[in-house]
């Protein structure tokens, strides 16, 4: 991600691997990340001639963020909730669960 | 070290009998118990899990040694010994405590670890991008801080509580706060980190976790009914929506599947229990209020089993072996012709004492203690007697004549359960315990017992009482101390004494190591009241001696004989 932040155009894994710091990145390896960045949503895509070209779709401080609440998040389940007292506990109640309450106690 | 360990595991295992019954009514206090009860009923879990409560019925028990006055033998009376079949099993578990305690140590610090290190990183993190909020003081009465990164109000902090909110959080905070100072008044937190102590310390007990749970869920929902009671309908919904309201924040397009299903069951049980409270009559409180407290009362009582076994010196003995109920001390008689003459002497009375014995072996005292008493009567029955007939004044084993006098008739029908050996023993040598013989049984009783074990008779200058038991004798013309040396116990750990002697008179018995000539413990023993005393918690590779007096003036010719095994 630092690497397409800090680049100004779209790269190709090639050159993303040749612009990581320190060791060989195997071509593979950042190959098969950015495919799972571009699905979560992270980097955009683009091919031209064959080749693909990456864009990074979020910005620097909301992926540090999103980072952050993920971290958050695993602590919390982790250790924190049974020290804690809060309201709910649910992180991942999907949008169709709370329909479904919301209509079973008519609210 | 390993005691506390044994505690931590008869606590683990209580807990876990009573979370399991309570998990099983639970369909049925659902229902019929409040919320609140529910919720508190497992604090009795974690009292058990956190307090050695424990209720002691009388019982057997051994004594520790009374450490011994110049010039002093306690005297001693006769308790019941403790059942053979339990120690089995302990004294297999006895050899792994040290390694299993140090690894339940290892496990609790690093799961107390693991747990703080998480605990104190989250608070750092949601506090960086937090900022005061002081426009609620007025309806909550602990700090306020709305953080960027929490996805839920929260309240953390055992000592100084602050309660964070999310950003995003709207102004409709009303029924936050009322949640919330309900956690507050209970001291949920407080009852919460207890528990987490408790998964700690019992880390391997899969209940542990399972409590936590419920702990977990049942404060929840009892602190929606405490928060709803009063509401009227429509404000109940309100309540929860702002619930839903805060859940909406935080909505993720895929649910991680082996969360989600409980906690929407959660949120579904919470809010039947706020649309439709429970209604709770006084008569169902009492009862409820009874129930726990039965089960309370049951795992202290389960708890005091299996407590391993210590006794303050001061303790009263309990109640009397019923073998000697009524069953005198003989006298020993040597010749075949005098039947046996039993005076009535009442062992029925408990006490360990202090007193010398150059006081209450005289022929009288005027204290009227109990023991006295004893001592008088024995003291009459004494000199009521013909004088003793030492058929052996020679030191040689006599035991063959004491063979004679006895009722070998008895020996069949006692086989069955030969109740010689004590098979308890303590963490610290110098414990004792007392195994009364039934009928008439000596030492000629012991010795078939021995041999059918495969024991053999050993000399008195070394013996492992493992493979052999040791008879001797003593004479009050030597009136010096025989001494048996480099005995080694047996194979629990235990060096047993009885003795017949020709009257009733205190003999010594002091054991010491052999190798150090440190003193490890003494008792003083009635002769001739069939007791058999059993020294505990020996190291099995050491080497002991053994030494045995007599504690009479010379009024009387004391001569006996004795069986260590």
């Amino acid at each position: 991600m630092c690497v397409l932040w800090d680049s100004d155009k779209p790269l190709s894994i090639q050159e993303v691997c040749d612009r990581l710091p320190e060791h060989n990145w195997a071509y593979k390896t950042v190959g098969t990340l950015l495919t799972r960045m571009e699905k979560k949503g992270a980097v955009s895509s683009e091919k031209i001639n064959r080749v693909n070209f990456y864009a990074p779709l979020i910005d620097k401080s909301d992926y540090t963020a999103e980072q952050t609440k993920n971290l958050i998040s695993k602590l919390y389940n982790g250790s924190v909730r049974d020290l804690a007292v809060s309201l709910f506990k649910s992180k991942s109640l999907t949008k169709d669960d709370i329909n479904e309450l919301k209509e079973m106690f008519d609210l | 070290m390993t005691e506390i360990f044994k505690s931590i595991l008869i606590m683990s295992l209580t807990a876990a009998a009573v979370s399991a019954f309570l998990l099983i009514i639970k369909p049925i206090t659902r229902r019929i118990f409040s919320p609140r009860w529910n919720y508190y009923i497992w604090l009795f879990v974690l009292i058990i899990m956190l307090l050695p409560v424990s209720l002691r019925l009388p019982g057997h028990i051994g004594y520790r040694s009374v450490s011994i006055p110049d010039g002093g033998y306690p005297e001693v009376y006769a308790v019941s010994a403790p059942a053979q079949d339990q120690m089995t099993l302990l004294q297999l578990f006895d050899r792994y405590a040290g390694i299993l305690s140090k690894i339940q140590l290892g496990g609790a610090i690093l799961f107390f670890g693991i747990r703080m290190f998480g605990y104190v990183r989250f608070i750092g993190l949601i506090h960086k991008r937090s900022a005061v909020c002081n426009e609620y003081k007025s309806q909550i009465n602990i700090p306020v801080l709305k953080s960027e990164f929490i996805a839920a109000p929260i309240i953390v902090g055992l000592f100084r509580p602050v309660l964070y909110l999310p950003d995003a959080s709207g102004e409709k905070l009303k029924y936050v706060f009322m949640h919330e100072m309900i956690h507050q008044k209970r001291r949920d937190l407080i009852i919460k980190w207890l528990a987490v102590l408790a998964s700690v310390i019992h880390w391997f007990n899969p209940f542990s976790y399972i409590v936590l749970r419920q702990i977990d869920t049942e404060c929840e929902l009892s602190c929606d009914f405490e928060a709803t009671k009063k509401l009227s309908a429509a404000e109940r919904k309100e309540y929860m929506k702002t619930i839903l309201a805060f859940a909406e924040i935080n909505t993720t397009g895929k649910p991680l599947v082996a969360q989600f299903s409980s906690d929407k069951r959660l949120l579904k049980r919470r809010f039947s229990l706020i649309k439709t409270p429970p209604r709770t009559c006084s008569a169902m409180s009492a009862m409820s209020g009874l129930l726990a407290l039965i089960i309370l009362l049951c795992a202290a009582c389960v708890n005091g089993r299996f407590k391993p076994n210590k006794s303050p010196e001061s303790q009263n003995l309990i109640s009397m072996n019923s073998d000697t109920d009524g069953s005198d001390a003989a006298i020993e008689q040597k010749s075949e012709e005098a039947p046996n003459i039993k005076p009535e002497i009442q062992p029925s009375l408990p006490k360990i004492s202090q007193e010398t014995v150059g006081s209450s072996s005289a022929k009288n005292t005027n204290a009227e203690t109990p023991q006295t008493k004893l001592k008088k009567t024995a003291t009459k029955s004494a000199s009521e007697k013909s004088s003793p007939e030492p058929t052996s004044s020679d030191s040689s084993g006599n035991s063959e004549n004491s063979e004679n006098s006895r009722n070998s008739g008895n020996l069949n029908t006692q086989r069955k359960s030969p109740k010689i050996k004590s098979t308890e023993s303590f963490d610290d040598a110098g414990g004792f315990n007392l195994i009364s013989l039934k009928n008439d049984n000596g030492i000629s009783y012991i010795r078939d017992v021995l041999k059918q074990d495969g024991k053999l008779e050993s000399n008195a200058s070394s013996s492992d009482l493992k493979q052999s038991y040791i008879v001797g004798s003593y004479s009050y013309k030597d009136n010096k101390a025989k001494k048996n040396g480099n005995v080694c116990c047996d194979e629990n750990g235990n060096i047993s004494v009885y003795f017949e002697t020709n009257s009733d008179n205190i003999m010594g018995v002091s054991i010491s190591d052999s190798a150090t000539n440190e003193p490890v413990g003494s008792f003083g023993v009635l002769a001739n009241n069939d007791n058999v005393y059993s020294f505990c918690g020996l190291n099995k590779d050491k080497s002991y001696d053994i030494e045995i007096e007599s504690k009479t003036n010379g009024e009387w010719a004391v001569e006996g004989s004795y069986i260590i095994y």
